[in-house]
């Protein structure tokens, strides 16, 4: 019998980027894309219950409680949804202020910040989903959302991820991606914050 | 770096059920297109069309119930989903637009020549191992035919509805299957923080 050695794998990489910008659109600052760290267990569970079908699925959801995440008898458009419009801070891509490091069972972000212009908190934007491309040597898909600062003081980002929405029960959230930003990001009164996942595959 | 890495892994039995290969985890290299597009409109609910196998644009996402949509759990006997293989006849490379294995192997259960007998794709759900979260996706495949026959491309094609979708395609080490010896093909998606 033989047995090889394991190997690094290719696999899904996931990159983050965050762009400052002023009211007039000058650029303050942009991170470039690093690289996430961090899909979740939830992200999994539900792709894996895709492909398998073994009846519904719950999962930990953003509040920790073990709720349904895949319900095979409803249409995909009213679960793992994160395509949060205007002024919905539920779900989507997300930004917090905390910076505990990521865990592979973390199921929210560590401190959300909340949708509004009040202290502390953030005008959310549209997700904005560009398609699945070959870009190169990869094919890339990005998922982007603008978070405007509105509050009157500066607000600092920490960390960042994704939560998706099942609105046929609930609604429950659950978070599949949660990354600590390597450089915290300032976010000055009346200026946006933008922020890049991309999804990266190369053969 | 940290990112859904992918192995896959290759075991050979004999007819006695005794372990004779195992290759051990070995980097998968080949999410192809199809995978980001599923994943795509499973977030958003927008863009449904990708590629077939057939090379046709078709529906990858059906907008309604998601059990038809994204299938992997091909059953026995059944060639056109889940975990397959083939023989690369064209030696073609892995390429980020494929939409099919080069030569997929076609099931038989009596022994019918260049066939492999397919058995159910099985799943182990995501769950914490050691460091890592682990989804295991399986499948055996056993040579009746009385000759040799050598696997060197190996994937996952998901059903949805009537349509079927390549996501993963590998070129893998010639692998010889004797006759009366099982193949079998083990996924592995893994998550690290």
């Amino acid at each position: 019998m033989s047995k090889m050695k394991e190997k690094k794998a290719h696999g899904v990489q996931l990159l983050i980027r965050c762009v400052v910008t002023d009211p007039d659109g000058k650029v303050i600052s942009d991170t470039g894309n690093k690289k996430a760290r961090s899909f979740l267990i939830q992200f999994l569970e539900y792709i894996g219950a895709m492909f398998d079908d073994p009846g519904t699925v719950d999962a930990t959801a953003t509040d920790g409680t073990e709720d349904m995440l895949y319900w095979p008898g409803q249409a995909g458009g009213v679960q793992f949804m994160a395509d949060a419009g205007v002024n919905i801070g539920t779900h989507g891509l997300v930004v917090g202020t905390g910076d505990t490091a990521p865990t592979n069972t973390d199921y929210s972000l560590e401190t959300k910040i909340a949708e509004g212009a009040g202290a502390g908190q953030l005008t959310h934007g549209v997700v904005v989903f560009t398609a699945a491309a070959v870009v190169g040597a990869n094919v890339d898909m990005i998922i982007q959302r603008a978070f405007t600062n509105n509050s009157g003081s500066t607000i600092t980002v920490k960390e960042a991820g994704i939560y998706t929405e099942m609105t046929v029960v609930g609604p429950y959230y659950h978070c599949i991606v949660r990354d600590v930003l390597g450089v915290p990001v300032d976010v000055p009164n009346r200026c946006s914050l933008a922020v890049y996942y991309t999804f990266r595959t190369t053969v | 770096m940290k990112m859904i890495e992918t192995y896959y892994r290759i075991l050979k039995h004999d007819p006695d059920g005794n372990l004779v290969k195992d290759s051990g985890l070995v980097q998968s290299h080949s999410y192809v297109i199809q995978f980001l597009e599923l994943v795509k409109v499973l977030l958003c609910g927008v863009g449904t069309i990708a590629t077939d196998v057939d090379g046709v644009e078709s529906a990858i996402y059906s907008g309604g119930a998601i059990s038809g949509d994204g299938r992997v759990d091909g059953g026995v006997g059944l060639d056109t989903y889940g975990v397959v293989v083939g023989t690369n006849a064209g030696t073609s490379a892995e390429d980020n637009e494929d939409y099919a294995l080069d030569t997929k192997i076609a099931h038989s259960g009596v022994g019918a020549a260049g066939c492999l007998n397919y058995q159910a794709v099985t799943f182990v759900p995501a769950r914490v191992v050691g460091p890592n979260i682990d989804l295991d996706i399986s499948r055996a495949f056993l040579n009746e035919t009385g000759v040799t026959i050598t696997v060197k491309e190996i994937g996952i094609i998901c059903k949805t509805l009537t349509k079927y979708f390549l996501l993963l395609r590998d070129v893998v080490a010639d692998e010889p299957v004797d006759d009366a010896e099982t193949l079998t093909v083990v996924y592995i998606l893994r998550t690290t923080a």
